[in-house]
């Protein structure tokens, strides 16, 4: 077992600050909003001796306490100078390049550590790495201290400057400052020892105080030989390997005068330069292993190797994916914390004074918040998690190969969510490996029968996107700064995005988003577009999915819009969008005849209610849990497919909006709760398969194609838009000839032929049937023509050159008086059949 | 709809004919249309109202003397953008509040052009109001009382500065709008519907049946 990661806790007391508004009359944001929205930054910060920040939130129990959990470790660097195991030079010289090359990434980040000391410091056995950071960029989260009203504790060699500036805030961290507590670092590890308790915190004041205060002090002075110098005086000096250039390093890491301490990269460099031996660096290589196998043979003896060994799938699982884990068992941080004490409710009479005299004085004002909390970092237990996974299995490789490497037969894991999840995940990274080999579509089938797991969103959302480098590398050159027309209109608009979403209420999500559609807006002015209010809802789910990427969020946003709101954007989008609400009716009319009739008896046209769905893909109608659901399925379909759901959600309706009448209709329709999205999912899918292609067809769709839908979306299509009158004449969706003749080959069709009898006895096609002449709809005679009523297949009307207008009445008719599944050819009898093998000739 | 009839309920024996009336709210973005209505008929407020896209539809009963007034609000979309569909909705409508925020000159001056239009291409009897929201924050005015106030005499507009926020005049304009409403014999059906094709309609003189 045992490569189960860690998870570590520990709590902040976020500064209270209420009653202050903003500039627009809003009120501010509380500082550990400000600190959530900051988050996703350290989150994004990656390195392989960096812990990785997991998780931040705010306690439900009190308002101003939040959590943060991070990657943990058992073993600190202080723990392990104290077992004094660490004598082995070449171990010695890999932590030395580790450290420094973990803090020269979080400075090239522009991220302060502000808590260097040997017990933030991890030593793990992992072989990637030997030693981990911990606890850094809280300078940054924290807005150098000014958001939290909780003290932290800080190691006793705290830079000079630091200390001076006690009263200012103690989160005053510098570059500077860290390259001091680094030398501290440092110069432990080179002696082998801890310095405390050797050295007190009054030595290493007194220390401070006399290189201070010595007029003789040169600029460059460091204290470095002060502390060796104390220890050898104290006999506490251990013995160690003499080494002039770390010396030299160090000295030059504990000078006094912060401008003279040098910077991190020459730091790292010199170490770096100096250190012959290559610590460790194979191992960085190995996560890729598995992609460098080439073939399936190499990949099975891979996986055979892994089985024998019985290595434990979980190092495998990325941190993000193991910590979605351990929330799945059924726990909080908060609620852990809450029973290991470590976060302590208090009644509120408990912050009562115990004694008050005269009027206003009081004695022993009690507990000052209702709640306290214990510092430092408590590892979340995962007892339970781990029980719950061995349950029925000892974990093993093998349960994370189900995807047809090996016959293994996994009835065994079903039941067991956590298996099912672990193996999930996993299955998806591979997939996700592969597309670039296989395309796109070989992860659609998986998707669609599986969805998708929230830590997997964004990479999932960006395969099937097809999001890489071109398509944001123009939003990076982008002066995002500069005045824009829309400015005004993003700056009342964004702070009352998805507020009900806490990241959304931060300011600096809020800042990513206005960015986002600013550049979106700047890129695509050239093509007419420009931002319409709802932009800003449908771009929020690619932003919380990429929050630390704006630029991901922004050609995701691109992307989707491109494929499922093309051109809705334009400046004057008025044909656009009634071509696409006409198209949309005209579906109802072919599912759903009575409720179109119902829709139309009563005025109730699509403009009243459907422009807000299709102009934001329902991200403007639905709460975010579930639109990022119904993504999800969108992104594996066809442009048409906001259609299908527009078709689901009216139908969840139907039987209401039947027994109602207009005012009625129009409050239904906007007030839609308890929406299961499943079964809208699943309706959208039964339509899609139901609908003909073609009946879908729009003049102004996205040219994009998806990649895996069956042979009849597929097929070429001849047809030509019509306009907005002619349009709004028809009450039924036109069938292109293509899908006509496709049909009738596979008798996957009814041909309704209104030509004249002699006419049709002349030519024919193999399948249709004659309309008696008179041009009036018969129901009767409709029903006797086999299986129609039971059918779900077209009824498709074809006619003469001569006939157009008379069959589209004819087949309006039909629909008014309830008869599903009814269209028109898009152009008359004579001009198809020439392309066809099907027709009959007397 | 009778739950959500909350702020005027049919008073038990009161003399009683139900008219219908359409009535639009047209003004810039971010203004408080939205939240005007939220608190006119639900008696909501939400700090962070999210913006409208194309128009909401909500409805509401207030009671006068000697009638019960049905309000069918349509409440547009303040974006520009959005502008090209508000005939759609204006049209046919009896009454009309035209919104501007009091600490943003640019939408009183948007407020201005709107009460232009509905003058040229609205129902000749429309009833019209302007509403000065965000009375709250006063301290932040830089619109004028005595500046809307005689702009909507000039006009012949009712006039109220509101607070959605504080419900200040917010029943109370439109309660204005309904006295001032035709209360006549019944003519012609009630109409929820907004007329989205045909040119201009002939304007009912009345609404009650």
């Amino acid at each position: 077992m045992g490569s189960f990661p860690k998870f570590g806790a520990f709590v902040l007391r976020a500064q209270e600050k209420s009653g202050r508004t903003c500039i627009n009359g809003l009120p501010v944001a509380s500082p550990s909003k400000q600190m959530l929205g900051r988050f996703p930054y350290l989150q994004s910060l990656r390195h392989d001796n960096l812990c990785v920040y997991l998780h931040f939130s705010e306690t439900v129990i009190a308002r101003d306490l939040v959590i943060v959990v991070m990657e943990h470790h058992t073993t600190t660097l202080g723990n392990a100078l104290k077992s004094g195991d660490l004598k082995d030079e070449s171990t010695k010289n890999s932590y030395y390049i580790e450290i420094s090359s973990a803090l020269e990434y979080l400075h090239r980040n522009a991220v302060t550590h502000g808590f260097l000391d040997i017990s933030s410091v991890f030593v793990t056995r992992n072989k990637k790495s030997t030693v981990k950071l911990s606890g850094y960029g809280l300078p940054f989260l924290t807005n150098h201290g000014k958001d939290i009203a909780s003290s932290l504790k800080f190691d006793v060699f705290l830079a000079p400057e630091r200390i001076l500036n006690e009263d200012e805030s103690l989160l005053a961290a510098t570059y500077q400052s860290d390259v001091w507590e680094m030398g501290f670092v440092l110069l432990q590890i080179y002696l082998g020892i801890t310095l405390v308790p050797d050295v007190s915190e009054t030595e290493y004041l007194e220390i401070l105080n006399k290189s201070f205060s010595s007029p003789s002090t040169a600029k460059e002075y460091s204290i470095m030989d002060d502390i060796t110098q104390l220890l050898a005086e104290k006999k506490r000096l251990p013995y160690h390997k003499k080494c002039d250039w770390l010396e030299e390093v160090i000295r030059s890491c504990l000078r006094i005068q912060c401008s003279e301490r040098p910077l991190i990269p020459e730091v790292a460099s010199s170490i770096r330069e100096n250190t012959t031996e290559t610590p460790t660096v194979e191992s960085k290589t190995d996560n890729n292993d598995e992609y460098k196998i080439k073939t399936v043979d190499e990949m099975r003896a891979k996986v055979r190797e892994n089985i024998a060994k019985d290595s434990d799938g979980f190092e495998k699982l990325s941190l993000e994916n193991s910590f979605h884990l351990w929330k799945t068992c059924g726990s909080t941080p908060e609620i852990i914390l809450l029973k290991k004490g470590t976060i302590q409710n208090h009644a509120p009479i408990s912050s009562y004074p115990s004694i008050r005299y005269d009027d206003f004085n009081q004695v022993d004002p009690g507990v000052d918040s209702q709640s306290t909390f214990d510092y430092g970092v408590f590892e979340l237990p995962q007892q339970r998690t781990l029980e719950r996974i061995e349950k029925e299995q000892k974990v093993s490789a093998k349960m994370f190969h189900k995807i047809g490497i090996i016959n293994n037969p996994d009835h065994h894991l079903n039941g067991n969510i956590l298996y099912e999840t672990a193996s999930e995940m996993l299955t998806m990274d591979h997939l996700l490996n592969a597309t670039a080999v296989f395309g796109v579509s070989s992860v659609i089938p998986h998707l669609s029968k599986n969805g998708v797991i929230s830590t997997q969103r964004a990479d999932v959302w960006c395969t099937l996107l097809d999001i890489n480098e071109t398509k944001w590398r123009d939003y990076l050159n982008l002066d995002i700064l500069a005045p824009h027309s829309s400015d005004r209109q993003l700056e009342v608009d964004i702070p009352r995005c998805h507020q009900y979403d806490s990241f959304m209420t931060t300011p600096a999500i809020q800042e990513s988003l206005r960015k986002v559609l600013k550049g979106w807006q700047i890129i695509t002015e050239a093509d007419n577009y420009v931002y319409w209010q709802g932009c800003d809802s449908l771009a929020t789910p690619f932003l919380l999915a990429n929050m630390s990427k704006p630029h991901i969020a922004y050609a995701c946003f691109k992307e989707f819009t491109h494929r499922y709101c093309h051109k809705f954007y334009l400046k004057d989008n008025s044909e656009v969008i009634k071509e696409y609400l006409g198209i949309f009716y005209h579906l109802v009319a072919y599912v759903d005849p009575v409720l179109y009739k119902h829709l139309k008896n009563n005025g109730f046209d699509a403009e009243l209610f459907a422009i807000p769905w299709f102009l934001t893909c329902f991200a403007h109608e639905l709460p975010l849990a579930k639109l990022v659901r119904l993504w999800d399925e969108t992104m594996l379909h066809g442009n048409a497919f906001p259609l299908m759901i527009a078709l689901a959600m009216l139908n969840r309706l139907r039987d209401k909006l039947l027994a109602v009448s207009f005012n009625e209709m129009i409050i239904i329709i906007h007030d839609q709760p308890d929406l299961s999205i499943e079964d809208i999912i699943r309706n959208a899918r039964g339509y899609e398969s139901l609908i003909p292609p073609s009946c879908t067809f729009r003049t102004h769709a996205s040219p994009w194609k998806e990649n895996c839908s069956g042979e009849v979306f597929r097929l070429p299509n001849t047809m030509t838009g019509l306009s907005l009158g002619d349009l709004s004449q028809l009450h039924c969706p036109r069938l292109s000839s293509e899908e006509l003749l496709w049909r009738i080959e596979r008798q996957m069709i009814y041909v309704i032929d209104t030509r004249q009898e002699s006419e049709y006895q002349a030519e024919h096609f193999t399948i249709s049937f004659n309309h008696p002449n008179n041009n009036e709809a018969d129901i009767e005679w409709l029903r006797f023509i086999p299986g129609i009523v039971k059918s779900e297949l077209p009824k498709c009307f074809i006619y003469g050159k001569n006939d157009k207008t008379v069959t589209e009445k004819l087949a309006e008719t039909y629909v008014m008086k309830g008869v599903p599944y009814v269209c028109v050819l898009h152009e008359p009898f004579e001009s198809v059949k020439n392309r066809s093998p099907f027709v009959i000739k007397s | 709809m009778a739950a959500r009839n909350a702020g005027g309920a049919a008073r038990p024996g009161g003399p009683n004919r139900t008219c219908q009336f359409k009535l639009v709210l047209l003004g810039e973005s971010a203004v408080g249309k939205s939240s005007l209505v939220l608190r006119f008929v639900k008696g909501q407020f939400h700090e962070y109202q999210e913006s409208t896209i194309g128009a909401a539809f909500l409805t509401q009963t207030v009671c006068l003397d000697d009638a019960t007034i049905k309000f069918e609000i349509w409440d547009t979309a303040g974006q520009e953008r959005y502008h090209s569909l508000a005939p759609m909705y204006y049209r046919g409508a009896q009454a009309a509040i035209v919104v501007y925020d009091i600490t943003n000159q640019e939408s009183f001056q948007k407020a201005k052009n709107w009460v232009k239009e509905l003058q040229r291409q609205a129902s000749p009897n429309i009833v019209m109001a302007l509403a000065g929201n965000k009375a709250d924050v006063a301290n932040k005015r830089t619109v004028e009382y005595e500046e809307a106030n005689a702009y909507a005499e000039d006009n012949a507009l009712l006039f109220m500065e509101t607070s959605a926020k504080t419900s200040m005049n917010v029943n109370d304009i439109f309660m204005a709008i309904a006295k001032k409403l035709p209360i006549g014999p019944a003519q012609g059906e009630p109409t929820g519907t907004v007329d989205m094709n045909q040119p201009q309609q002939q304007q009912k003189g009345s609404c009650c049946k």
